[in-house]
């Protein structure tokens, strides 16, 4: 059983999102979930305490795998960062792009009455551009 | 007037009566041992580990400033990106420097859709089993496959 490798067939992709980013990241269901709070901080050049990892308003805990938190296949991810200079974080907010199929509804407002929560953004025009 | 010792026990044990999963008390610990045994089964074949890879990701930007971070070997699954970033036109692009590239004519929705159609592809690429199909909604379809189109180049 030991030494096996999982293959590219098991993987799953999370879409973690913090205002107008979205971070894609691959992933499998038995890794741990600090795996992601290592990658987001090096994309987002953040220290790993600065940032937090959100479903559903629930923090993502770094020990449990992915799988055990319920977290599937392109399953959307709130990310917060650490407001400067204080020991409380940001409100969860992430711009809500039209379609977004999210399994569970984080939604733009991470808590009841929360301001600044970012309603969709529709795109310029009733048709979407493309390459003409 | 806190309650006695006396009726805050008979009030747990009430409600403790009237929970159903006292009525069914068996069953529901049958489900919870099968449960335990699932999860046991999942530990053990979770031995299997994800393969060892380095982390490299790339940056997409879409009509609207929306920034889009992906791994990079998903991206190389648009032959257009992989060209500017690892074929020996590469250093032709600025992009290969700046590791972002700014799809102006492509907006958010679309380059999202485009980002999950490239982890789909990786996920199923050789599977052996049934591929389940790419979901798209009927709106964004025409656009879709424009930018398909123009991807492929």
């Amino acid at each position: 059983m030991s030494g096996e490798v999982l293959t590219s067939h098991d993987s799953i992709h999370v879409r973690i999102k913090r205002r107008r980013q979205t971070v894609f990241l691959l992933c499998y269901p038995t890794q741990p979930v600090g795996v992601l709070y290592q990658k987001v901080a090096t994309v987002m050049n953040k220290d790993r305490s600065d940032i937090r990892l959100l479903k559903a308003n629930l923090i993502l805990q770094e020990e449990a795998s992915l799988r055990a938190q319920n977290i599937g296949n392109g399953e959307i991810i709130g990310l917060v960062f650490k407001v400067e200079g204080k020991e409380e974080f940001e409100t969860p907010e992430y711009e809500s792009l039209p379609g977004d199929a999210a399994p569970t509804n984080t939604g733009a407002a991470g808590t009841d009455g929360a301001t600044g929560a970012a309603p969709p953004v529709e795109p310029e025009g009733a048709s979407s551009t493309a390459a003409s | 007037k806190p309650l006695s010792l006396g009726e805050a026990t008979s009030n747990r044990r009430l409600a403790a009566k009237l929970r159903p999963s006292s009525t069914s008390s068996v069953q529901q610990r049958s489900e919870f041992d099968f449960a335990v045994s699932r999860v046991r089964n999942m530990a053990s074949s979770s031995s299997a580990s994800p393969p060892e890879e380095e982390f490299d990701y790339l940056k997409l930007i879409s009509a609207e400033g929306h920034e889009f971070f992906l791994d990079k070997k998903i991206a190389f699954g648009c032959e257009m990106i992989r060209t500017m970033f690892d074929g020996e036109k590469s250093h032709s692009f600025t992009e290969g420097q700046t590791g972002a590239i700014n799809f102006q004519t492509i907006n958010s929705r679309l380059l999202e859709k485009v980002i999950q159609y490239l982890y789909y592809k990786h996920k199923h690429t050789d599977s052996r089993e049934a591929i389940p199909d790419f979901e798209i909604d009927d709106e964004i379809v025409l656009d879709l496959l424009l930018v398909a189109n123009y991807l492929h180049q």
